[in-house]
């Protein structure tokens, strides 16, 4: 019998079975093939990836090894920046790729560096032409990119680039606009308080941490003048303004507190209360009794926490029709305040129908 | 009309309830691709740590119930206690256990009953006592001992005595990643324009890797093909679906393994239902009812990062009871809340999600099943011939096989969770093989599970654990 050759058995299949499939069934054959090929390309892809990875990885890793090394040896005062530049140099004649791997390494460096460390990296990364890659990166259409070169921006101190920083501040991602601010403050540079648009920006709690947080790193005469925001219109700027006195003790701000207590926003008037609670000024009192007067659920409970705090003893008249409050909890934070302000365990039963309330605030195992 | 035109008319609305099915799958999984590439890319400039030393970081409460854990508790206890948070408490509730959990708790961290107060803000059976450690360092650990009452009265007890304004729901023996409170609380923080009442997370299967002191030290693909059809199964269901309804905020089930939820919330929508063993997802529904019925902008969101390791069943008769269990807690679900079904004022909940639960969770068992007996019937009828009934299963199963090689890719293009040659291989053998003996058996145990919901069955059934690197210990679970 002769073999059929590889085209006719295909022309044979067509004019046989294929042609004798129903539409349905031709559909199905469709869906078989389409998943089956989707399934071996992933397959495949999976296994390139893994392969590519390792190669990639034993590539990457001795590459890094070997920058770090150079720069150790800069560092312990054995190489100069020449020389260290003209080595690097060599790693990206042999490698273009190497780029990213460099400047990887010196922006783990420079965050091990104090502030005179910085501008010796900063040389470095000029020398290799390194800095005109974070400008391209900055100038990238993704975000991460964007994000990760404000970053080095920001940490290597590099000035020439705010421009670019400032150009960026209207970004509506916020990873990329919180990386931006800290570069700025990084850098000294406070305009963009007038450029960002923040009275209709938003500000998340999470920028108000990360944003709080490395501030905190900063001396106070770097920082920016966030007194201000406490006039914002916009309520999230407002709160990170309340909490930022709070942070920095700033009791010149306490009046203006006062007052933000009367803000529609909740969250604001419990950051205020918070704010109270910490900087612990008398000044405080009189806005904390105004406010119990309308405060109900949650902010009563506080403010009666923090005038329990305040360790006035004129208060302990006010806060007594607290603990025959309509809200047990209510009632609770009224007896722990006046257990604060020194009343006995006698005393406190005295104005309590509930002994449990009692046992519960003087239970020493209870802190 | 004959029965060749009722037997076409049949097949086309089976075969489009597949298409739409397929179709959905696929969406779902492109969607969910996307989402976790921005998500690890945004993730890998975020510096959790921030949060440990932030002030403004709000208060979490952990709630563990345990029933008859008494072998494992203690190192449980301190696995949940050295999690990474500025501001937590642990929350151990003793649901009534006949064995010695309480008292090696007790013995363990030199606890002492209080005088704690306790709010009933959620129904829940009586509290016998609070107990507190004296010791400073674990002071944030607090156990609760109450009368037996099952998981979600447990779970509802320790909403009336947690201090958090947000509680992680967790199942004690969990094995959870040290940051996963770090992360799962950032979605709550970072929205401004609705109210995040929950998150979920991740879970991954845990059998044969490697445990030490609560922490996961190895990753492996289990050895067991039961549980390694699971990880599959996981990795399709975490990898390839919820990230999509979560970006649609769709998401009706946050799983009783790891999820974090507002309180007040909960409080207010009532708290755990003690009517269901699905009580995970019908709070979940209750919360996004209440929500939509005041008309208050809200997010469930989810976290696509692995960040809760749990053992999954390895025999055949754990399995059945589990997935029996799921499909009975999914039925209630859908009863108490069927006043959603394509209801435009519950909007994505009850135009999307509830709808697609319905068809495609809770029938898709029933309709595979009876796919397959009418397109065997019709074959011995000679109504379709052998090529159509083989092409038929040829497609649904290389479409199995694409979806779960599609789930594998996206793990390997994101986290990459396993990584040798040996665990991928594992992977794909199983990814082939698995629609010949897993899904067949899953199918059966959802069916039964109806059945079991028509004969009025309750309860949760009795559940056997090895154990997570640890001596084998049976729990029958409350």
């Amino acid at each position: 019998m002769m073999r059929m050759s590889q085209t006719e058995w295909i022309v044979d299949l067509e004019n046989t079975w294929l042609d004798s499939l129903s539409p349905f069934q031709l559909l199905l054959l469709t869906l078989v093939v389409i998943s089956t090929l989707t399934a071996v390309f992933l397959v495949a892809h999976v296994i390139g990836l893994m392969l590519i990875r390792n190669r990639r990885k034993w590539w990457a890793d001795a590459l890094q090894a070997r920058i770090e090394d150079g720069i150790a040896i800069w560092l312990a005062g054995d190489y100069s920046i020449r020389e260290l530049t003209s080595a690097f140099q060599e790693e990206l004649k042999k490698d273009p790729g190497a780029g990213k791997i460099i400047l990887n390494v010196i922006f783990a460096t420079s965050k091990l560096l104090r502030q005179e460390g910085q501008s010796a990296l900063r040389q470095l990364l000029t020398g290799l032409d390194l800095h005109q890659l974070c400008y391209k990166l900055l100038k990238s259409r993704h975000w991460y990119q964007q994000t990760y070169a404000t970053q080095i921006i920001g940490q290597l101190q590099m000035e020439e680039a705010l421009p670019l920083l400032k150009h960026k501040l209207k970004t509506k991602n916020s990873t990329l606009r919180l990386e931006l601010i800290t570069a700025m403050v990084a850098l000294g540079d406070q305009s963009w308080l007038q450029e960002i648009d923040y009275n209709s920006a938003h500000l998340s709690d999470w920028e108000q941490i990360v944003l709080l947080e490395r501030f905190r790193r900063l001396n106070t005469e770097q920082l920016p003048p966030f007194e201000s925001w406490l006039t914002s219109a916009h309520a999230g700027w407002v709160l990170f303004g309340v909490r930022l006195c709070r942070h920095f003790n700033r009791f010149d701000q306490v009046l203006k507190l006062g007052n933000l207590l009367q803000h529609p926003d909740k969250k604001v008037q419990m950051a205020v209360l918070d704010a109270f609670d910490y900087l612990g000024s008398p000044e405080a009192i009189p806005f904390l009794i105004r406010y119990m007067h309308q405060a109900t659920g949650d902010r009563l409970r506080t403010a009666i926490r923090v005038l329990g705090n305040q360790g006035d003893p004129d208060l302990v008249r006010l806060l007594g029709p607290y603990t025959a409050h309509t809200d047990p909890i209510v009632q609770l934070s009224a007896l722990s305040a006046l257990k604060e302000l020194g009343l006995t365990k006698i005393e406190l039963g005295q104005l309590s129908s509930n002994p449990n309330y009692i046992d519960h605030l003087f239970d020493p195992k209870l802190r | 009309m004959n029965l060749s035109f009722w037997a076409d008319i049949l097949s086309y609305i089976f075969l489009l309830y597949t298409l739409l099915l397929m179709l959905i799958y696929i969406v779902s999984a492109l969607a969910s691709y996307r989402v976790i590439r921005k998500h690890v890319a945004e993730a890998s400039f975020v510096d959790f740590r921030q949060i440990l030393t932030s002030p403004l970081s709000p208060k979490i409460s952990i709630i563990a119930p345990a029933y008859n854990e008494a072998l494992n508790i203690v190192d449980n206890a301190k696995s949940l206690l050295a999690l990474e948070y500025p501001n937590f408490e642990v929350v151990i509730v003793n649901d009534g256990s006949k064995d010695e959990t309480l008292q090696r708790l007790i013995d363990a961290y030199k606890l002492e009953k209080t005088s704690f107060l306790v709010q009933q803000q959620v129904e829940c059976k009586e509290i016998i006592g609070v107990y507190k450690a004296q010791d400073e360092a674990v002071s944030h650990l607090t156990v609760v001992d109450k009368r037996n009452g099952g998981k979600s009265d447990a779970l509802n007890a320790g909403i009336n005595v947690c201090a958090g304004q947000l509680f992680a729901c967790i199942d004690v023996d969990c094995v959870l990643e040290r940051d996963a409170l770090l992360r799962m609380i950032k979605p709550f923080l970072e929205e401004t324009d609705q109210k995040v009442i929950a998150t979920g997370g991740v879970i991954r299967l845990a059998n044969d890797c490697v445990i030490s002191d609560g922490r996961l030290i190895e990753i492996n693909v289990p050895r067991n093909l039961i549980a390694r059809a699971q990880v599959l199964e996981y990795m399709r269901a975490f990898l390839l679906s919820r990230v999509a309804w979560a970006n649609i905020n769709g998401l009706l089930l946050i799983s009783g393994a790891l999820g974090l939820f507002d309180k007040q919330t909960v409080v207010e929508a009532g708290g755990y239902s003690h009517k269901t063993v699905g009580e995970d997802m019908e709070l979940v529904m209750r919360m996004r009812r209440m929500m939509e019925e005041r008309k208050q902008s809200y997010a469930v969101r989810y976290i696509p990062d692995p960040l809760c390791w749990t053992e999954g069943p390895t025999s055949w008769d754990i399995l059945g009871r589990q997935r029996n269990r799921w499909t009975r807690g999914l039925m209630d679900c859908l009863k108490f809340h069927r006043k959603v079904f394509f209801n435009p004022d519950y909007r994505v909940m009850g135009m999307i999600s509830y709808p697609f639960w319905f068809l495609y969770e809770w029938l898709a068992p029933i309709i595979e099943s009876l796919g397959l007996i009418f397109s065997i019937i019709l074959w011995i009828l000679g109504i379709i011939n052998g090529s159509s009934f083989w092409l038929l299963l040829a497609t649904v199963y290389s479409y199995a096989v694409c979806l779960s090689c599609l789930a594998i890719w996206v793990d390997q293009k994101t986290y990459l969770q396993y990584r040798s040659r040996r665990d991928l291989g594992r992977l794909l053998v199983i990814a082939l093989i698995e629609p010949f003996f897993y899904h067949p058996f899953t199918v059966y145990s959802s069916i039964q599970g109806n059945i079991d919901y028509l004969r009025g069955k309750k309860g949760w059934g009795s559940m056997t654990r090895q154990g997570l690197s640890k001596p084998a210990t049976p729990t029958p679970s409350s």
